[in-house]
C-alpha cells in the first residue's frame, strides 16, 4: 500500500465516523456512509478500476471522472448551503423586526410635542 | 401618539433608518418633530444605542439587537408605522442630507389620490443635489439607467431615499433586500404591482458628514449581486 492510499482511507473514515457521531445517525445515515465509503476505498485501493467506469461513461482515466463528479457535487452543495443561509437570514430577519416592534420605546413627550401642532398646521 | 394633518386627517408617520449615527441626529429628528410629524427611528444595531442620542425627544424608537441592513430598517419602520395607523409613510434619511421641507410636496400627490408613491428626485427640473462629486452623480446616473431598463419605470432617480408611501403602497411593499439594494428592490415592487408613482424634485445635500457616512461608490457593485442573487430566489 502507498503511502497516499493509508492516508485517503484513514481520511475518509475519519470524516465518516465524525459526521454519524456529531451530525446525523440515523440508519439510513449509516448505510449511505458505509456505502459511500466501500466506494471510496474500492477506488483508494484499486485505482485502475475506475479507469474502467469511466471508459464505459466517455471519459479517459479514472481521476478526470472523480474530478467531475466532485466538481458538480461541490457546487449543488454550495447552492443548498446558500440557500440555507438565506433562509436563516430571512428568518433572524423576522424575529428581530418582532422584537423590535414589541420592545419600541415612545418617550412620554411623545403625547404633548404632538398635539399642539396639529393646530399650528391647521 | 401620532399626527393629524389637518386637511383631512390623514396620520403621517415618518420613517427613519438609522445605523451608527453622530449627534446630527438628532437635530434631523427634532426638525421633522417641530413640523407635527410622528418620527419612528429604526436604531440598526448601533453600537451605541441610539435612544441615548434621541433621550427627550418624542420619538418612537426601535431597535434591532443584531446590525440587518438599511432596507430591513426601513421595513420595520413601515411595519411599525403601518401598525400606528399611519395613513401616509415618508422615508427619509438619518445623516441630515433630506430637507423636511420637502415633505409637504412629497405628501400631496398621495394626499390628493393622485399616486400610491411619491418619489422624491434630485435630478428632476427644480430637484437639487448641493456638493455632489462627479462620480457620484455618474454612479447614480448609470444607476437609473439600469433601473430604467431593468424595471421599465420612468424614473429620473432611483437611490434616493426620500420618499412618500400610501398606507396601501406600503402594506404591499415586502423589502426582502436587508441590504442597500432595497432602493432597486422598491422600483421593482411598484412595477410588478403597478402601483401609481409620480417623482417630485427635492433638494439633497451632501455635507461633509453625509458624505462621510454614506455609501462609497465601490459599493455598487455589492448592490448590483446582492440584486441578481435575489432575482434567482424569488
Amino acid at each position: 500500500m502507498k503511502p497516499v492510499q493509508l492516508l485517503l482511507i484513514l481520511g475518509t473514515a475519519a470524516l465518516l465516523v465524525l459526521y454519524l457521531a456529531f451530525l446525523r445517525s440515523k440508519l439510513l445515515d449509516r448505510l449511505v456512509g458505509l456505502l459511500l465509503l466501500s466506494i471510496a476505498w474500492f477506488s483508494i485501493l484499486l485505482p485502475e478500476y475506475t479507469t474502467v467506469v469511466a471508459n464505459l461513461l466517455g471519459v479517459g482515466r479514472g481521476a478526470d471522472l472523480i474530478l467531475y463528479v466532485f466538481g458538480l457535487f461541490t457546487v449543488f452543495a454550495l447552492m443548498i448551503l446558500y440557500t440555507h443561509v438565506r433562509l436563516l437570514s430571512l428568518q433572524m430577519t423576522a424575529l428581530i423586526r418582532q422584537l423590535a416592534i414589541r420592545d419600541a420605546i415612545v418617550a412620554p413627550a411623545a403625547q404633548p410635542a404632538v398635539e399642539p401642532h396639529a393646530e399650528r398646521r391647521s | 401618539m401620532s399626527t393629524e394633518l389637518p386637511r383631512d386627517g390623514a396620520q403621517l408617520w415618518i420613517v427613519i433608518p438609522a445605523y451608527n449615527e453622530g449627534e446630527s441626529i438628532r437635530g434631523v429628528v427634532e426638525d421633522l418633530l417641530a413640523q407635527g410629524h410622528a418620527v419612528v427611528v429604526v436604531d440598526d444595531g448601533s453600537s451605541v444605542p441610539l435612544v441615548e442620542r434621541l433621550r427627550g425627544t418624542a420619538v418612537h424608537s426601535l431597535r434591532h439587537t443584531i446590525n440587518l441592513g438599511q432596507g430591513a430598517a426601513l421595513q420595520t419602520g413601515i411595519a411599525y408605522a403601518l401598525l400606528q395607523g399611519a395613513e401616509v409613510i415618508v422615508t427619509f434619511d438619518a445623516d441630515g442630507q433630506h430637507q423636511s421641507s420637502d415633505i409637504p410636496a412629497l405628501t400631496a400627490p398621495i394626499l390628493q389620490a393622485r399616486a400610491d408613491v411619491a418619489l422624491g428626485s434630485r435630478f428632476l427640473a427644480g430637484g437639487k443635489a448641493v456638493h455632489i462629486t462627479r462620480s457620484k452623480r455618474l454612479v447614480l446616473k448609470l444607476a437609473v439607467a439600469f433601473t430604467r431598463w431593468t424595471t421599465g419605470l420612468a424614473v429620473t432617480d432611483t437611490h434616493n431615499g426620500l420618499r412618500a408611501l400610501s398606507r396601501k403602497a406600503a402594506g404591499s411593499l415586502r423589502i426582502t433586500q436587508n441590504g442597500m439594494a432595497h432602493a432597486s428592490q422598491i422600483l421593482q415592487e411598484i412595477a410588478a404591482q403597478k402601483l401609481k408613482f409620480t417623482e417630485v424634485p427635492v433638494t439633497v445635500i451632501y455635507t461633509e458628514y453625509s458624505v462621510r457616512k454614506g455609501q462609497r461608490l465601490t459599493n455598487a457593485f455589492n448592490i448590483l449581486w446582492e440584486s441578481f442573487a435575489e432575482f434567482f430566489y424569488r
